[in-house]
């Protein structure tokens, strides 16, 4: 009997994961990126190099993987590519953006300029929605990758994503489109705060 | 240790029940150092989801991250049941096996929350060393399938939450469960290693408990035969204590009822005697003399048993007095001229004037008869008679030492020289006449007093003979100027008494 109720409780503890696993594996709103660079002068687009530009929110602890990954990607590909972190955070301060983590493990890839999105334009410019959305622009200034680095929320390690961006560098092909895990770059609507109390400024 | 075979079952038996003894309190206490553990852990996985995913964002709102409430409801989920079991039922085997499975439970959310990091893996190698104290290897059976299950599953359907990787073998899970079953098999082995190391001392200590168990027994049998012997000694003694009295006191009525006739008989004798010498009639001396002889012999004999009586009975009384030593040995020295001269001994005493304070009669008793077994058993030799102190009274000895040529006694007769009627050799007492009760009156007499008679003899070459006698105060009332005078204070003259 004893055994039965331990051998119960344990695959209870199992299936009591189920929500963390759906959590984690609920991606973020893709975005509406254009196919091409915008026409905007908010970022400077590398000539004769592939242009990286990931949007970043500065408290997002899920964004700490993707920039890991980051780290990982400008690593194995040196002097292919220059990337751009560009931070959002609504209503907040480049002066607190500073003061994360994030930034400054971002500003310490090499390779790698860090940004902050002040009034949400370039956002907007670029389409981008969630935290962690890499979009990857190659030498004419084509978008041949939008979406994360990350194959789960939060977690480093191998991602489809990481994957394209490799593969796109290097001449060959690869899906233009992955899945992103990371905190909205936006508020949420009148209707979602109103369905989920627990959001709060 | 032992050949009985109920001792080797009780043995046994008893390091049974130590060992069980002692590995229960191992798991209890092991129990409740997991408690304390786990409570730990919950706490720190709690710590870590607010360190590092404290909220989640969307724009400038954010709500708390679902790895904190994960944290607390599923870290709380694994950690309270164990817990529970732990203080509630600690040392019953299902809790350390609970507690061994929520230990792994535990190390999978700690992997997930610090997202798949590999150094967390380790939490899963510690924690099984840790359950390795419970050395019951049974509680690695649990741990193990929790783990196996969980990266069998994990690694299945969601690998990046546990390898970090998407494109893995589906068989990477076997790896990972070779490695916790590598660890496994030296816990295990340690385990009964552990084991049969806690049974050794529980069958020694077993061993030690049955030993002394035996030697209590075993001294307390003898304690009680001791006390049963000594009670009975006790009770003989008495016995022959009440036993001698009543002999003593017998024989000195006896001793006094039987001289009385017989000094009636000699003195007859002695009139006789002097009857015939005026009637010239010499026709019965012989038999007269015999009579006389054997009367007197008797006579010596009763009153040696009448003095050996009264001192065995407590009922010898001294009467002391001041007496000069050295006058007392040329007197007694001087009774045994006649003696002396038919053996042809030369007798020497070397003694100044030295006052003592004791019994004379007794001292004098004494000191016939060192002096006449001296002539006695000397022939054409010689008899030396020294007196001699030394000390403050009260605290000094006196000895008078007899030294003679005389035929000497071997040295296995000198230890039962001082035995009531031991005469060394049945033809001595044919040859030399005595009753075999001389030596044992006077040291007993000797000891009375508070002194001694010591032998020393060389088989052939002669004997000396001493009795020491303690320098007594003599009561102020009747001591004089000089009384006790020693032989530091005393002029000694050597004196030939006679050749």
């Amino acid at each position: 009997m004893a055994v039965l109720i331990g051998i119960a409780w344990t695959v209870s503890i199992g299936l009591a994961t189920r929500p963390l696993f759906i959590y984690e594996n609920t991606a973020g709103m893709p975005g509406a990126p254009g196919s091409h660079w915008p026409s905007t002068n908010l970022i400077q687009r590398s000539r004769g190099k592939f242009t990286l530009v990931m949007f970043a929110h500065p408290d997002c602890p899920c964004t700490r993987a993707s920039i890991a990954e980051l780290g990982m990607l400008m690593t194995k590909l040196p002097g292919k590519l220059d990337a751009v972190v560009e931070f959002r955070k609504p209503g907040a301060s480049e002066r607190d953006a500073r003061t994360t983590d994030l930034w400054q493990t971002a500003a310490a890839i090499p390779g790698a300029s860090v940004r902050f999105d002040n009034d949400g334009q370039a956002v907007r410019a670029f389409g981008a929605a969630v935290s962690g959305q890499t979009m990857l622009y190659d030498r004419e200034g084509r978008l041949v990758f939008s979406g994360g680095i990350t194959a789960f929320r939060g977690h480093v390690g191998d991602s489809p994503g990481a994957d394209a961006i490799i593969r796109r560098v290097s001449g060959g092909q690869a899906p233009i489109r992955a899945a992103v895990f990371g905190c909205s770059l936006r508020d949420p609507d009148t209707q979602q705060l109103q369905r989920e109390p627990a959001w709060s400024k | 240790m032992t050949s009985n075979p109920v001792s080797a079952m009780r043995i046994a038996s008893r390091a049974a029940f130590l060992f069980e003894a002692h590995h229960t309190a191992i798991y209890a206490r092991t129990d409740r150092l997991f408690a304390v553990l786990m409570l730990g852990q919950w706490a720190a996985a709690i710590a870590a989801a607010l360190w590092i995913t404290p909220r989640t964002w969307a724009g400038q709102y954010s709500q708390v991250h679902l790895h904190v409430w994960t944290a607390v409801v599923l870290g709380g989920a694994i950690t309270l049941p164990p817990v529970g079991l732990a203080l509630l039922r600690a040392g019953k085997a299902p809790v350390r096996y609970v507690i061994a499975a929520g230990q792994m439970l535990m190390s999978g959310l700690l992997i997930h929350l610090t997202g798949g990091r590999i150094e967390t893996h380790f939490h899963i190698f510690g924690s099984l060393a840790i359950l390795a104290i419970y050395r019951d290897w049974r509680v690695f059976v649990p741990a193990t399938a929790v783990a196996v299950a969980d990266h069998f599953f994990r690694g299945v359907y969601w690998p990046q939450s546990i390898f970090g990787m998407i494109a893995v073998t589906p068989w990477r899970w076997i790896e990972h469960a070779g490695w916790i079953i590598f660890e496994n098999v030296f816990l295990i082995r340690a385990c009964q290693q552990s084991v049969r190391e806690m049974k050794d001392i529980a069958r020694q200590r077993s061993e030690l408990e049955v030993t002394n168990e035996t030697v209590e027994l075993k001294v307390g049998e003898r304690t009680a035969a001791l006390e049963a012997t000594q009670e009975e000694l006790r009770e003989a003694k008495n016995v022959a204590e009440t036993a001698n009295q009543a002999k003593s006191i017998f024989l000195a009525t006896m001793s006094h009822e039987l001289r009385t006739p017989l000094n009636a008989i000699l003195g007859f004798a002695e009139l006789i005697e002097e009857e015939m010498k005026d009637r010239a009639i010499h026709d019965w001396d012989r038999e007269i003399f015999k009579i006389r002889r054997a009367g007197t012999h008797l006579l010596a004999l009763i009153s040696d048993i009448l003095d050996l009586s009264k001192i065995e009975a407590g009922r010898l009384e001294l009467r002391s007095a001041n007496f000069d030593i050295s006058a007392l040995i040329r007197e007694v020295a001087a009774s045994f001229e006649p003696l002396a001269a038919k053996n042809r001994v030369e007798v020497v005493v070397v003694s100044g004037p030295i006052t003592l304070y004791g019994d004379r009669m007794r001292v004098r008793q004494c000191l016939f008869n060192l002096l006449g077994n001296a002539c006695k058993f000397t022939r054409d030799g010689r008899v030396l008679v020294e007196a001699a102190g030394s000390g403050a009274p009260g605290e000094g000895r006196f000895a008078v030492r007899v030294v003679d040529t005389g035929i000497g006694i071997s040295p296995e007769d000198l230890t039962k020289l001082f035995s009531h009627f031991t005469q060394l050799d049945a033809s001595i007492a044919r040859k030399f006449g005595g009753t075999g009760l001389g030596l044992s009156i006077s040291r007993k007499l000797a000891r009375l007093m508070g002194g001694d008679v010591t032998a020393e003899s060389t088989f052939g070459q002669g004997s000396t003979f001493t009795l020491h006698l303690p320098l007594i105060a003599a009561p102020s009332a009747r001591a004089a100027p000089g009384l006790l005078e020693t032989s530091s204070q005393s002029a000694f003259a050597e004196e030939v008494l006679w050749h």
